[in-house]
């Protein structure tokens, strides 16, 4: 019983210190520029980490002026193949969306509603970096 | 890996130099070289380099080193975002417990896959560190299904049985594992001290079975659902090989040699002998019984194919080093299954025997000078460590516990080998009363009895409470823990 208590105490403890130690590690909160392309005129900027319950979402975008011309979902939640595939079905969805569109007309991705929530947080953060004026992204609410 | 004892005199079979014999049944005994009687290069030889316990806190480093591993591959894979809030938090703290808890089921099972060299050097210490590992998994396991089910209706907002249903419906491993996790509380609850009593040995024995079908479900949402396997190929890879190999050792030594021994060693029933009236010694023959590599003090868990009785396996220590072709094991009439056994076994009937087991033998010994305590019929398996311990009536004291003379078990051998100068036999009687002066054990009366006590490695065998009480008084009167060694006749 006595070895039992000891394990106990000692494993929370371990699980807790790690969990703080790791939780007191700045995260990547801003956007930030990575980018600037002279020869092409292009802005790269990479999005915040946005965290949900699988995973993590991150974007990055590539602007010509107020242009997107290209977008990569740097991290997508993975904690298991079931979040995995629908999270990167939903990022094609909305890459191919934004891009042919350029509008802030957007459904969210049905079945990912959250990681479609944060891909665009995270994208309208890097806007405001790489092009400070192109229209911001908005969800409409599903139906 | 074989590292099985070979003492100098360990060659069977009459040599010049001779090896010690207990009379005409047994004439071949290989004993073990008393530790200060030879030169120095045959002492190193015979002695293992780790001690037990040595190699049990090398073991468990390795063990522990395993579990970091773990705690390691989650910090890589996880960025300091994902512990933002409570509900995040909660959701790390189930993948940690998962990692851990899923670790710790393999080191239990890996425990009692009875590897033959853990078996020979750690023995009984493996399944006293599987019980105490045991409740600490379960409450790792319970801690794991809770932080999920919580993190996930805190970071989703609803209530924690749509989270339930939503996962098992969504995800078919979660199913199969939250299966695995019920069979695995079953098993746990019935490891309850009062609940295990209730059950006896055989059905307890037969709902840990479940472990194994449980290890495997769980395995499929290890892989699928683990976040740190499932976009790393390195440790989902690594993970299925370490689950493998404890597969593949489990099927090995439990499944496969077992059936390979019971097809050479054929073993039957030769004869039986009444003891005392209710014990019975058993006298079992077989083929080449001298390549099983029993040690006197090991035991076998033993199935006999008689009516009534042939579903049971229970362990039995051998209460005689084995000779070439004669196994023997001494059984009292304490249970329902030990009284059957005496009405229903007969002469030529079959019997499968899983062992050798145990590392409570001779190969212990770093002193010269020994006390044997049993009680019981704990006195058995010290017997056939007698019978293998090298040294006259000075170095070897045989004491035997017992509330009257009546009750002393094996009189006739013991005081045989005292005729033959091998070791004394002391009978210490007498109930042990209220006061602790009349107490036959107590330290005063102890030291009274055996005067050298200081200097001599003790080998205990007994009921639990026995052992327990014994090691005290031992302790009160300056034995020191290291040479002291034990055996429960508990499970």
């Amino acid at each position: 019983m006595r070895i039992f208590t000891v394990c106990t105490v000692a494993s929370a403890a371990v699980l807790t210190t790690a969990i703080t130690a790791k939780a007191l590690m700045t995260p990547t909160e801003h956007a930030a520029l990575t980018g600037v392309s002279t020869t092409a005129g292009t802005r790269t900027a990479l999005g915040p980490e946005i965290p949900l319950a699988h995973g993590i979402v991150q974007v990055q975008v590539t602007c010509l002026g107020t242009k997107i011309v290209n977008l990569v979902a740097v991290q997508l939640p993975h904690d298991n193949n079931h979040s995995w595939d629908d999270s990167l079905h939903a990022a094609a969805v909305l890459r191919s969306e934004i891009l042919s569109k350029q509008t802030t007309d957007l459904d969210v991705v049905s079945g990912a509603t959250y990681t479609s929530r944060a891909y665009l947080e995270s994208l309208n953060a890097a806007l405001e970096v790489a092009a400070p004026n192109a229209p911001k992204m908005s969800p409409t609410p599903m139906s | 890996m074989d590292t099985s004892p070979q003492p100098v005199a360990a060659v069977p079979g009459p040599s010049p130099s001779g090896p010690e014999t207990t009379g005409p049944i047994y004439p071949f005994v290989r004993t073990y070289p008393n530790p200060h009687a030879k030169s120095d290069m045959e002492r190193e030889a015979s002695r293992p380099m780790l001690s037990r316990y040595a190699l049990s806190v090398v073991l468990i480093v390795l063990v522990l080193g395993g579990g970091l591993e773990m705690l390691a591959l989650w910090w890589l894979q996880t960025p300091a975002a994902r512990v933002a809030n409570l509900s995040e938090e909660l959701i790390m703290a189930a993948q940690l417990t998962g990692l851990v808890g899923g670790y710790l089921l393999l080191i239990e099972v890996a425990l009692m896959a009875r590897l033959p060299w853990l078996e020979r050097r750690i023995g009984s210490w493996l399944a006293s560190l599987h019980r105490y590992l045991g409740g600490y998994l379960m409450m790792l396991l319970t801690m794991h299904v809770a932080l999920v089910l919580t993190g996930y209706s805190l970071s989703l907002g609803a209530p924690v049985s749509t989270v339930l249903m939503g996962v098992l419906q969504t995800y078919p491993d979660v199913l199969i594992a939250t299966i695995a996790y019920l069979l695995l509380l079953g098993l746990g609850l019935s490891s309850i001290k009062k609940f295990r009593r209730k059950l006896g040995y055989e059905r307890w024995h037969a709902v840990h079975l479940v472990a194994y079908p449980a290890g495997v479900l769980a395995f499929g949402h290890e892989i699928a659902m683990g976040a740190q396997f499932t976009r790393n190929a390195f440790a989902r890879d690594g993970w299925t090989l370490v689950n493998l190999a404890v597969a593949a050792a489990v099927l090995t030594h439990r499944f496969y040699l077992p059936l390979k021994r019971h097809v050479r060693h054929r073993l039957k029933i030769s004869h039986i002998v009444a003891e005392a009236p209710d014990t019975i010694s058993i006298y079992i023959t077989g083929v080449d019984i001298d390549e099983l590599n029993a040690q006197g003090g090991q035991y076998f868990r033993w199935r006999f194919l008689a009516r009534g009785v042939w579903f049971q396996t229970h362990p039995f220590s051998l209460s005689a080093h084995p000779t070439e072709n004669t196994l023997r094991l001494t059984v009292k009439g304490v249970g329902a299954y030990t009284r059957r056994l005496k009405r229903r076994l007969r002469p030529g009937q079959r019997v499968l025997a899983d062992g050798p087991y145990g590392a409570f033998t001779a190969y212990l010994r770093r002193r010269r000078r020994v006390l044997l305590i049993g009680g019981g019929v704990g006195v058995t398996p010290l017997r056939a460590i007698a019978e293998t311990l090298d040294g006259n009536e000075r170095d070897v004291i045989f004491a035997q516990r017992a509330s009257t003379e009546h009750d002393l078990l094996m009189v006739d051998e013991l005081r045989r080998m005292q005729r033959q100068g091998k070791l004394t036999f002391l009978p210490v009687l007498g109930k042990r009363g209220k006061n602790p002066r009349d107490d036959p054990m107590h330290p005063a009366r102890l030291r009274e009895a055996i005067p050298d006590l200081r200097e001599r490695e003790v080998f205990i065998c007994g009921s639990p409470g026995m052992v327990a009480a014994t090691i005290k008084n031992l302790r009160r009167a300056g034995v020191r823990r290291t040479y002291i060694h034990s055996e429960l006749f508990d499970f």
